[in-house]
């Protein structure tokens, strides 16, 4: 595949943007074209979160562009992935030259994920539950299952009894997770966290939201926007940043992968681990070659099976990896390195693609030590990037 | 319950289904051509995409898939519900629900819940304000170990 991402831009990270998501995302995209020296007359494409309240006609207004190419990403956070599957796809088939993918959200100040208010409609009376969706469709939402956090509780749950292990087991890996994204976030000063050091006192006395996740195992709720350039190699070499290649990157999806589902595989199971080797073949390396991955950590949970998925440890053996080494800068593939969803913004994996570059051109405040392919997964989505 | 109560929307796909439920009951679709059973509806069968289905009554019994004890409450209109248990129960027929589960009054019943679990739908309150199909546990617990995820 010949195709880079070039540039990368994001705002401050914040619970309260008072700005629009409209400017927010102005904010990254320049930041991104800045970064590496486009200018934003050459843009020709664009790549949107179909959840997105920022459209295409909204940005291209902004900058003026004369697009050849656009598309939405559907399913919120499998979209980092897949906004970069569908650049590269536009840049190796000539539809495009370069392309910009953003995510923008005002996620604490104006839509709260961990909520559910956004799944009904306002108004007296009864609220209808609508689709065959978790959380807070038809079948979920009159049972009280209206969060994703809960949907992740159960998958917690569920991987503790399928590993055989003890829930203080389970809960001592989620905690390390939890704790160690928190250490990489003092040192990411752009990171949410950034300052609030997290032990695992701290940790226990988080309140419970869902047994047997705490408030520290669920993502933060962030206002703030990011975004990547991704252009054809031969457009990359024009750019003043050095270019960090998509060597492989896969849309996934199979029955009821859909982002939080609940009547399919857990997200460990083998159907993922099929499409992960798939990837890693076209990208001609091992799980063991990454130097770094950034898995999509809508909770703590999610880490534990993306790191089973991808390769990072045996099914039903991360809990055990994970209290051994962590997944902090001494791990064998340390993850989610910015501090990730839990302690630097919840972007929906848009900044984890940014550190994930950043990563791969040594520019990481918690960089690894060794050069090397990057992995940036969420559930059956997943990107892998080369220096 | 002071909040809005949590309705399912009713579709020509679903009417079926929450009409029984009213009642207590799960009703689940199959497939007259390959006989496959699933759950939520759909309006082809997933196996060989026939269109011939009818409607069958599970027998309420299950086994627990997983479950969580909501603390926090992620909506006004299960605000004076929390705690209440939400679970995933995989009916003997073979497709998984969601369902509120009761019957499990206190923490040592609830750390008791294992993957083999047997539980038996009632017609209940679920957690959002409805009488819907629930689980509560039937006992005792299956035989055999649950089915890991097999070695990459
Ligand atoms: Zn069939």
């Amino acid at each position: 595949m010949s195709a880079a991402v070039i540039g990368i831009g994001q705002t401050a990270y914040s619970r309260a943007s008072q700005r629009s998501e409209w400017s927010l995302a102005v904010e990254a995209v320049e930041g991104a074209l800045a970064d590496c020296g486009i200018s934003p007359s050459d843009v020709d494409g664009l790549v949107r979160y179909s959840y997105d309240s920022v459209d295409e006609a909204m940005l291209v207004r902004s900058f003026g562009w004369r697009l050849r190419y656009y598309s939405q990403t559907g399913y919120g956070g499998l979209g980092a992935p897949t906004a970069l599957a569908h650049a590269a796809a536009a840049v190796t088939s000539g539809q495009a030259r370069i392309v910009v993918c953003y995510r923008s959200l005002n996620g604490y100040s104006r839509t709260r994920y961990g909520r559910a208010e956004r799944s009904f409609e306002s108004g007296g009376g009864e609220l209808v539950a609508r689709g065959d969706r978790a959380p807070s469709g038809a079948f979920a939402g009159p049972y009280g299952l209206l969060s994703p956090g809960q949907v992740m509780a159960m998958w917690a749950r569920r991987y503790q009894w399928e590993a055989g292990i003890a829930e203080q087991d389970l809960v001592g890996a989620l905690a390390r997770i939890a704790m160690d994204q928190r250490t990489y976030a003092q040192r990411n000063p752009a990171a949410v966290m950034h300052g609030r050091p997290l032990d695992a006192a701290g940790y226990l006395s988080g309140r419970v939201i869902a047994t047997p996740l705490r408030i520290f195992d669920l993502a933060l709720e962030t206002d703030g926007a990011a975004a990547v350039v991704v252009a054809a190699t031969d457009v990359a070499r024009a750019a003043s940043s050095s270019p960090v290649h998509i060597t492989a990157v896969m849309a996934g999806m199979f029955a009821y992968a859909e982002s939080i589902a609940i009547y399919g595989e857990l997200r460990n199971g083998p159907t993922y681990r099929a499409l992960a080797r798939e990837l890693f073949s076209v990208a001609g390396i091992q799980p063991g070659d990454l130097s770094a991955a950034m898995i999509y950590d809508a909770t703590s949970i999610s880490v534990l099976l993306g790191m089973e998925a991808y390769g990072l440890a045996r099914p039903g053996a991360g809990w055990r990896a994970v209290l051994d080494h962590g997944i902090g800068s001494a791990a064998p593939v340390p993850v989610n390195t910015s501090g990730g969803h839990l302690s630097e913004a919840y972007v929906h994996g848009m900044n984890l693609v940014v550190e994930a570059v950043r990563q791969c051109r040594g520019t990481s405040t918690a960089q690894v030590q060794r050069s090397g392919p990057v992995l940036v997964s969420s559930g059956p989505s997943a990107v892998v990037l080369s220096p | 319950m002071t909040g809005p109560r949590i309705v399912p929307e009713s579709t020509e796909l679903t009417a079926a289904f929450w009409s029984a439920a009213a009642e207590g009951r799960i009703l689940l679709q199959r497939c007259a051509g390959c006989e496959l059973v699933w759950h939520p509806p759909a309006p082809v069968c997933p196996g060989c995409r026939g269109d011939v289905l009818e409607w069958f009554a599970s027998s309420g019994r299950g086994t627990l898939y997983s479950y969580t004890r909501v603390e926090h409450a992620a909506h006004a209109a299960v605000a004076d519900a929390v705690p209440y248990l939400v679970a995933l129960v995989d009916l003997d027929e073979g497709p998984r629900v969601v369902t509120s589960l009761v019957g499990v009054d206190d923490a040592s019943a609830v750390s008791a819940l294992t993957a083999r679990t047997r539980v038996t739908i009632e017609l209940g309150p679920a957690a959002a304000g409805l009488q819907l199909p629930i689980a509560r546990p039937s006992g005792p617990d299956a035989d055999g170990s649950i089915d890991p995820a097999p070695p990459a």
